[in-house]
């Protein structure tokens, strides 16, 4: 039972004692040297460490902490507290590859040393002599860590920061990642199984069935073909071993530029419009060479047009041309993050006031808002102009892979399931040789770094909060990817290009006989890092599951029957309807545009009138000002007109108020946004017990109609939610303390007096009533 | 139907209508404006979510003309005007399809044909506008499906009109209506077609009818409803004690509420008041402190001891300790709202959102005031201390502050009936002066006196009910129908300032309660995720992090703000299975037993029934 509020007494404020004293510290160094010991992974090894290292709880505004031991291993930074009891803290999430003081070396973003008081940057390199009071760590995933040195041996502090500045920021190399000696001390541990033994399978794309079944179910097996002409990467290394390309591409063309040029198929509507990409061709010199290569590439797309039976164009969407640079996505990037990074409570409350306008400023939800009507644009050509999109970048492995998998989520409920959604990011991204590498800055050696997995990530997420019941998985399910990308286990994350991951994971002599062995688990691997309890919360309870009941739907079910409950009520039971909904690739659209009726309502008098009335204020007062979105006002308001087809498109919204922040992703860590009691997860919470009862009813119904005997009741509880009595806004993340139920109250109120322009108006009460 | 308006956006959400139209009549809302309120917006949620039904209710305004059941308005047309519809008649069919329904009570009072609705989103319609006593009403047929605009007359702030603009020789005017609830509507017509049926100057009576001396039109409403909602709240049951709002169960600390004291520049002290004050902190064993809550800010407080008021010194009550909540004054809260409307209506800059936002304070408002109530809820909570809430009058900060503490420290006006008596007991008999700040059939619309101060209070609760979304028993929907009424002048619940004025205009006899209305169909307001947090107090975070715009309310009007997808929907449809399990296993248990008894063979136990989970959290 939770009793919030119970504060006892009249300790409004919090006690300012702090839990650390000389005294205490020396009593109890000693078993604390001698108990901790930190949990290793295989192939995990202690670097350095230091004892008598105080952490300071944010919670508790700074003010106390726990103290115990730092240990920097080439896996992690871990802090082991003697006196945080494991009991005080609800196990609802646990990973079984990081605890919760641990912070894996590529997810520490930025260190700082409190210094006499001041926060100072530590950067590789230039580390003072000097110990800091405190050691400031910043984490990926918007943590922030605060270590108190004050009693740590001076030696063994100075040896801990230089290990954890050298391994966590300094440049290295691929060879150095910890994956690898993971895997290989892991050898005879499961870590890397071949197969996904876990249903649904994700499809890796890795073969050429894989292509082909993608294109025999998006019905695009006349139009284009799968191709192995790059097998073992003879053509090129910045393409995948295989992959689809229309049928009137020949292997001479991949040829000429390494695959460069050639539009690449992605994915087919119904109508039978496709969505391509290609690389651009290189830049040459030769004014007469690269004008060949225009009419080359104009020959391709052109055939490509013919070809289709409707005769429907191509348009080619030049991604940079429209869309900010990947530098500007990454400045924006790191301005936003900066915004999550804070330090104390008075840091929160200061930045509170003027909080809308840092965020508009950071310019991050603007990018998002770009995206998502760039797809919109390309989703229009693809369902209503019977218009096939090549998009175009220069590698083709950005922007590309980024705008391709947006789209495909908008208009195939297939990848708004979780294995559908693992195999479009297995699809576009890996296959599509996307730089995770790179673009994560797992070496820090480069100045390549930019969030573009991120990016879709956010895209996606806006999609699921603006259409909760349209994807299988929940937001839990997306931020824990997010983090994912952190943990420097995985193959998915790791690697430029197929090719180099598959070089990579044949170390050794005998290559073939180590291959099996030495496979870097896929993050698809959940259960490398979490139990199946964990797993429960990626699936969401509110879901409208309806695709196609094939095979793979049916290993799911019986993996968990709870899902899709109300699939399976209409099927057995229920003489529900059934939710309209169409196959699980959109029909081609069946409605024109109507022509412009603007004009006959406009009688000219009338039109006269609205002139000279309006005035100044016509544009704002028409439509006119909005001529940006006129090409797709007619597609957008068309659709918009009719019910939600979950299982059909669903297009974003992205007018100002409807792009939101991804509270769970950015503020899950900062303690005076958690709702006590509250947040979304309280709802979901409802849905999940209202999906128990109804499984024990369902079972009921079936005894008595089988006339079975009762069995024993069962227990296989599905909602993986309610077995934590302390819900908060920010579950199933941040850890709550069983002290200090109070309010958050903002320190500096009388801040708020100080802007506002109000001089105008009287600043004088309502008028006196004399009551008394 | 009073919900209005969406109808712009309603068109484009619609399903096509048959001509014929006229299905069977489901719903008894049917026949309620109510109900028709609800069945809008169940065609917006029909409109949002995937399941197939598509509502049959779309027909409903032809179903009405059809039926007759309106017949009503053509006895009850005033005599200042008997031009009903069968002029409209004997017109053309067009003219016919765009015509008012109407509510019991309700006459048509102007019709003109062939105005022009100038709508910012999906530019200029031509179509029919009449005005009733009750409404404003403009239908086009020249769209699929008919585009209609259904405004109560009580939102409407201000009325201008254009008049003689030449153009081709003929002679139009244009018409301005600015409304109360973040919208603005532009009409255009031909003048001399409509000589007779002078739209403007029956808008001006209609919508302003206390400067025309005429009754407000829910004194002519006539409606039953199954429930009496004016028996919601009983105040000598729900309140023992004088001012006295709330008092703990455990603890027994209280909150209390009242003007600001008289103390002037002199520092005038009253030993009564201070001896009064001794006896609330003396009433409460567990604390010998008493906190005074000056909802102002400090300085304006000060600058009101010149006109004779002023705060309580801490040396003239002892043991009393003053914190004012820098909450701004109701000039402040009016200037933020119209400052709000121009960024949201009727074009979003969508690049600028934040920061448009941002300048207008409104979020920033509402985080200061829940801030206060936090601060009150905490000290009654933790520390056990009486506190006592003030701000100049009483009845505007202070309402706000006291309801809002109360939400917070007791679930009881979480419930739906709780948050009836809530409103009743804090706004309605404490004496908020609805008609002042609303400014009701006033067609003053620059007074001084108008405020959104009840607006900023729902917003606030929206905001709770959005970081607890399953602690409240109501949904958006009751909330958006409240706010909706405050305007709307169709019951008697927000219409006068006081007890005293109620009384004096016999409001329970001769209007009808916005609780009759909303009681008699709960299930439309009820939240499908509510849980019951007995004894939770429920802290909302006061941080511009979790506050957001109420895009439903204020930006409504804008067809692309479409709500989004309501999950209750889901939940619902949940609700629904498990009901169904749950008389399926209940009829499969009686013919269980029955068989058992039939063959007396076996001693069938099972009758035990289904018991409904209960979550606590």
């Amino acid at each position: 039972m939770l009793s919030l509020g119970s504060g006892g007494g009249r300790t409004a404020k919090p006690s300012f004692v702090s839990y650390v004293s000389p005294e205490e510290i020396k009593k109890k160094e000693k078993e604390v040297t001698d108990e901790l010991k930190p949990r290793l992974l295989p192939g995990e090894l202690v670097i350095c460490e230091a004892n008598t290292i105080v952490k300071y709880s944010r919670e508790d505004s700074l003010q106390r902490g726990f103290y115990g031991k730092l240990v920097c291993t080439n896996f992690k930074i871990s802090f082991l507290s003697a006196e945080q009891l494991l009991d005080d803290v609800e196990q609802s999430y646990r990973n079984k590859l990081m605890g919760e003081n641990d912070i894996s070396l590529h997810c520490v973003d930025q260190i700082f040393g409190v210094y006499d008081d001041k926060k100072k940057p530590i950067l590789p390199g230039v580390i003072k002599n000097k110990i800091p009071e405190k050691l400031l760590l910043y984490c990926k995933d918007f943590r922030v860590f605060h270590f108190g040195l004050r009693y740590t041996k001076e030696e063994d502090a100075r040896r801990l920061i230089r290990g954890i500045v050298h391994h966590s920021l300094n440049t290295t190399s691929l060879k150095c990642l910890f994956a690898f000696s993971y895997v290989g001390a892991a050898g005879g541990l499961k870590v890397g199984p071949v197969e996904i033994e876990e249903p649904p399978p994700t499809i890796m794309f890795e073969t050429k069935t894989d292509w082909k079944m993608e294109l025999d179910r998006t019905g695009s097996l006349l139009d284009y073909r799968v191709i192995s002409i790059n097998e073992s990467y003879k053509i090129s290394t910045q393409l995948p071993q295989f992959f689809a390309v229309p049928l009137s591409v020949v292997d001479e063309d991949i040829k000429k530029y390494k695959g460069k040029g050639i539009p690449l198929w992605c994915w087919s509507h119904s109508s039978g419009c496709a969505l391509l990409k290609m690389a651009a061709l290189p830049e040459t010199a030769d004014d007469n060479t690269s004008q060949m290569d225009k009419v080359w590439v104009e020959r391709l797309l052109q055939v490509l047009g013919e070809t289709h039976p409707l005769n429907h164009t191509v348009r080619t969407e030049i991604l940079s041309a429209t869309l900010p640079t990947l530098q500007e996505i990454q400045t924006s990037y790191c301005k936003f993050k900066q915004l999550f990074l804070l330090d104390n409570a008075a840091e929160f409350w200061e930045s509170d006031i003027k909080w809308l306008s840092a965020l508009e400023n950071a310019n991050w939800l603007e990018v998002i808002r770009q995206c998502l009507k760039k797809a919109l644009d390309i989703v229009e050509c693809l369902e209503h102009k019977n218009t096939s999109v090549v998009l175009v970048e220069e590698n083709c492995s950005d922007l590309c892979c980024l705008i391709a998998s947006l789209v495909q989520v908008i208009v195939d409920p297939y990848f708004r399931t979780i294995s559908g959604f693992q195999s479009l990011i297995q699809k576009e991204w890996l296959m599509g040789c996307h730089c995770f590498l790179d673009r994560c800055n797992h070496l820090r050696s480069n100045d390549k770094e930019a969030p573009i997995f991120l990016l879709f990530l956010e895209c996606v997420w806006q999609l699921l909060q603006q259409y909760p019941a349209a994807f299988e998985f929940t937001e839990t399910y997306v931020t824990i990817l997010s983090d994912s990308m952190y943990i420097p286990i995985f193959s998915t994350f790791l690697f430029n290009s197929p090719h180099q991951k598959d070089n990579n994971q044949m170390l050794g002599e005998d290559r073939r006989m180590l291959s099996r062995s030495l496979k870097l688990p896929s993050v698809w691997e959940w259960s490398v890092q979490f139990e199946n309890s964990v797993q429960a919360l990626f699936y969401n309870p509110l879901y409208i599951g309806k695709p196609k009941t094939d095979q793979v739907r049916r290993i799911q079910r019986m993996k968990d029957p709870a899902l899709n409950y109300l699939e399976i009520a209409h099927e057995n039971f229920l003489d529900i309807p059934e939710p309209q909904r169409q196959m699980s690739l959109p029909s081609s659209p069946s409605f024109h545009s109507r022509p412009s009726s603007k004009k006959g309502f406009l009688r000219e008098e009338t039109d006269n009138l609205i002139k000279t009335f309006l005035g100044k204020k016509i544009s704002r007062w028409t439509f006119t000002a909005e001529d940006t979105s006129v090409n797709y006002r007619q597609f957008y308001e068309n659709w918009r007109s009719k019910p939600i087809d979950h299982h059909g498109l669903l297009l974003p919204l992205h007018d100002g108020p409807a792009i939101k922040l991804w509270s769970q992703r950015y503020l899950r860590w900062i303690p005076e946004v958690q709702i006590l009691g509250g947040g979304s997860t309280t709802a979901l919470n409802k849905a999940c017990e209202i999906i128990d009862e109804i499984k024990t009813l369902q079972k009921k119904v079936s005894q008595r109609i089988l006339k079975r005997k009762p069995q024993s009741p069962n227990n296989d509880v599905f909602a993986p939610f309610h077995q934590s009595s302390r819900l908060s806004s920010t579950f199933p993340f941040g850890t709550l303390r069983r002290q200090s139920i109070k309010p958050r109250i903002p320190v500096s109120i009388n801040l708020s007096m100080s802007f506002g322009s109000m001089e105008n108006l009287p600043d004088d009460e309502e008028e006196l009533v004399f009551a008394k | 139907m009073e919900r209005l308006v969406s109808s712009e956006s309603l068109a484009a959400k619609k399903p096509p209508r048959s001509a014929s139209g006229s299905g069977q009549g489901s719903v008894d809302s049917q026949d309620s404006p109510a109900g028709s309120h609800v069945e809008w917006c169940k065609q917006l949620i029909a409109a949002t979510i995937s399941t197939t039904a598509v509502p049959e209710t779309v027909s409903k305004d032809y179903r009405e003309n059809q039926d007759g059941r309106n017949g009503s308005y053509h006895s009850d047309a005033g005599p200042e005007l008997g031009v009903p519809s069968l002029v409209l008649r004997d017109g053309n069919k067009l003219a016919q399809m765009e015509e008012a329904p109407l509510f019991p009570g309700e006459s048509i009072k102007a019709i003109a044909k062939d105005v022009t609705y100038i709508c910012p989103f999906i530019g200029a319609i031509s179509g029919t506008l009449t005005v009733t006593d009750y409404k404003l009403y403009f239908k086009s047929v020249e769209r699929d499906p008919p585009f209609t605009l259904d405004v109560p007359l009580g939102v409407v702030s201000r009325i201008e009109k254009i008049a003689g603009v030449q153009g081709h020789g003929e002679n139009s005017c244009g018409l301005e209506i600015v409304c109360k609830d973040m919208r603005n509507l532009r009409f255009a017509y031909k003048q001399e077609e409509h000589g007779k049926l002078e739209i403007f100057e029956n808008l001006m009576q209609y919508a302003f009818p206390v400067s025309k001396n005429l009754p407000l039109f829910a004194m002519k409403y006539k409606e039953n409803f199954p429930v009496q909602g004016w028996k919601v709240y009983d105040p000598i049951a729900e309140y023992k004690r004088q001012v006295l709002s709330w008092i703990h169960p455990e603890s027994q600390a209280t909150i209390t509420r009242c003007s600001q004291p008289m103390v002037g520049t002199n520092d005038k002290r009253c030993k009564e008041d201070e001896k009064y004050l001794q006896t609330i902190m003396d009433a409460n064993a567990q604390s010998h402190k008493l906190i005074i809550f000056d909802a102002r800010q400090s300085s304006v407080a000060d600058a009101n001891k010149a006109k004779g008021g002023g705060y309580e010194s801490e040396t003239a009550y002892s043991n009393a300790e003053l914190i004012f909540l820098e909450i701004h004054n109701i000039h402040v809260m009016r200037e933020s709202l119209r400052k709000l409307k121009d960024v949201v209506y009727p074009v979003i800059d969508e690049s600028k959102w934040f920061s448009n936002i941002d300048s207008t304070h409104w979020l920033e408002y509402i985080r200061i005031l829940l801030a206060g109530a936090v601060r009150i809820a905490d000290k009654i909570e933790s520390a056990k201390t009486s506190v006592v809430v003030h701000c100049s009058d009483g009845w505007d900060r202070t309402s706000q502050l006291t309801a809002l503490t109360m939400l917070i420290l007791d679930s009881y006006y979480r419930t739906i009936k709780g948050f009836e008596v809530l409103l009743e007991k804090e706004w309605l008999s404490f004496g908020h002066r609805f008609a002042v700040r609303i400014g009701h059939g006033d067609e003053n619309h620059a007074d001084a006196d108008r405020s959104p101060i009840f607006l900023q209070f729902i917003d606030c609760v929206w905001q709770m009910t959005r970081q607890f979304p399953a602690a409240f028993e109501f949904n958006e929907l009751f909330l958006l129908t409240i706010l909706d009424h405050l305007y709307s002048c169709l019951f008697g619940t927000f219409l006068y300032n006081c007890e005293q004025q109620r009384m004096k205009e016999e409001a329970q006899t001769k209007t009808i309660s916005l609780w009759s209305y909303i009681n008699s169909q709960l299930e439309e307001f009820t939240n499908p995720f509510y849980v019951n947090y007995e004894n939770h107090v429920l802290y909302p975070v006061a941080s511009l992090r979790h506050l957001e715009l109420w895009v439903n309310y204020y930006v409504r009007w804008n067809p692309r703000m479409r709500p989004q997808v309501p999950i209750h929907q889901n939940c619902k449809e949940l609700l629904g299975i498990r009901a169904e399990l749950q008389k399926k296993v209940v009829e499969l248990q009686r013919e269980v037993s029955n068989l058992a008894v039939s063959s007396s063979s076996e001693r069938a136990s099972p009758t035990h029934s289904v018991s409904p989970v209960q979550t606590t959290v």
